[in-house]
């Protein structure tokens, strides 16, 4: 049961970790980073309330 | 109901408690690609004993010293919510599917888990003000982390640090777990 509330913004993590993709990378999980920030909006801001995510990514090798 | 403080300003030290931490499942060459999978906590605490951590800065800030202190990893355990936790639901987001994880029943067995009598899991409450939701920490689920990688972003994810008796009382029943004896 997650209850809306986004009058904190304590917890961010979407704003904290570095895992933007950039033109060159491309996630392949089944959730965008769109998605899971909209779900970190409607639950809990409470630290410990979030659930630990997998991410993948896939990003082409440039050599120089 | 335990107590936390702001820790140690200048270094890593056990009973931190940091947030946004990734664990990197594996990177893989493939054909011109690099595939990187990894899990993102929203909370960790430093399991790795305080004298460890202690010398490792301490010959890590010095320049007339060998690198015999110098650590390679941090252990760390996933702390997750304690209401996910009994419904089985905290790891779904990893394996993508609902109720991934055996549930624990609120009555008995989540009562014996919350006077952490069952040697898997350390139950703990954060005083109010905390912004701390009660949290299970697994010990099944510990793992490392670079020492430079935590290092580098330490100020960003700390969160706090649980005070000394409490921090005491998790490293042994940790220990406990580790040298556990499964008999038949």
């Amino acid at each position: 049961m997650h209850k809306t509330n986004t009058a904190s913004s304590e917890y961010r993590p979407s704003e904290s970790t570095d895992y933007e993709p950039s033109e060159s990378t491309e996630i392949i999980a089944s959730k965008t980073e769109q998605e899971i920030s909209a779900e970190v909006d409607i639950e809990d801001s409470l630290y410990g309330k979030d659930r630990p995510r997998r991410i993948k990514i896939r990003r082409k090798i440039v050599y120089d | 109901m335990i107590k936390v403080d702001d820790g140690n300003q200048t270094r890593i030290s056990q009973g931190d408690i940091y947030k946004n931490i990734e664990y990197i499942e594996y990177a893989h060459e493939i054909d011109g690609y690099i595939e990187i999978s990894k899990i993102i906590f929203p909370l960790v605490v430093v399991l790795t004993q305080d004298c460890d951590l202690e010398q490792d800065f301490k010959f890590r800030e010095a320049t007339d010293k060998t690198k015999d202190k110098i650590l390679f990893s941090v252990l760390v355990a996933p702390m997750y919510n304690a209401d996910s936790v009994f419904d089985g639901t905290h790891l779904d987001d990893v394996y993508e599917q609902e109720k991934s994880m055996e549930p624990i029943s609120r009555k008995t067995p989540g009562k014996f888990l919350k006077q952490n009598e069952r040697c898997r899991y350390h139950y703990l409450e954060f005083p109010e003000g905390t912004q701390l939701a009660p949290i299970i920490i697994d010990f099944k689920h510990y793992f490392s982390i670079n020492i430079n990688q935590l290092i580098s972003c330490r100020k960003d994810h700390f969160v706090y640090r649980m005070s000394e008796l409490y921090r005491e009382d998790l490293s042994l029943r940790f220990a406990n777990f580790l040298s556990r004896i499964g008999l038949p």
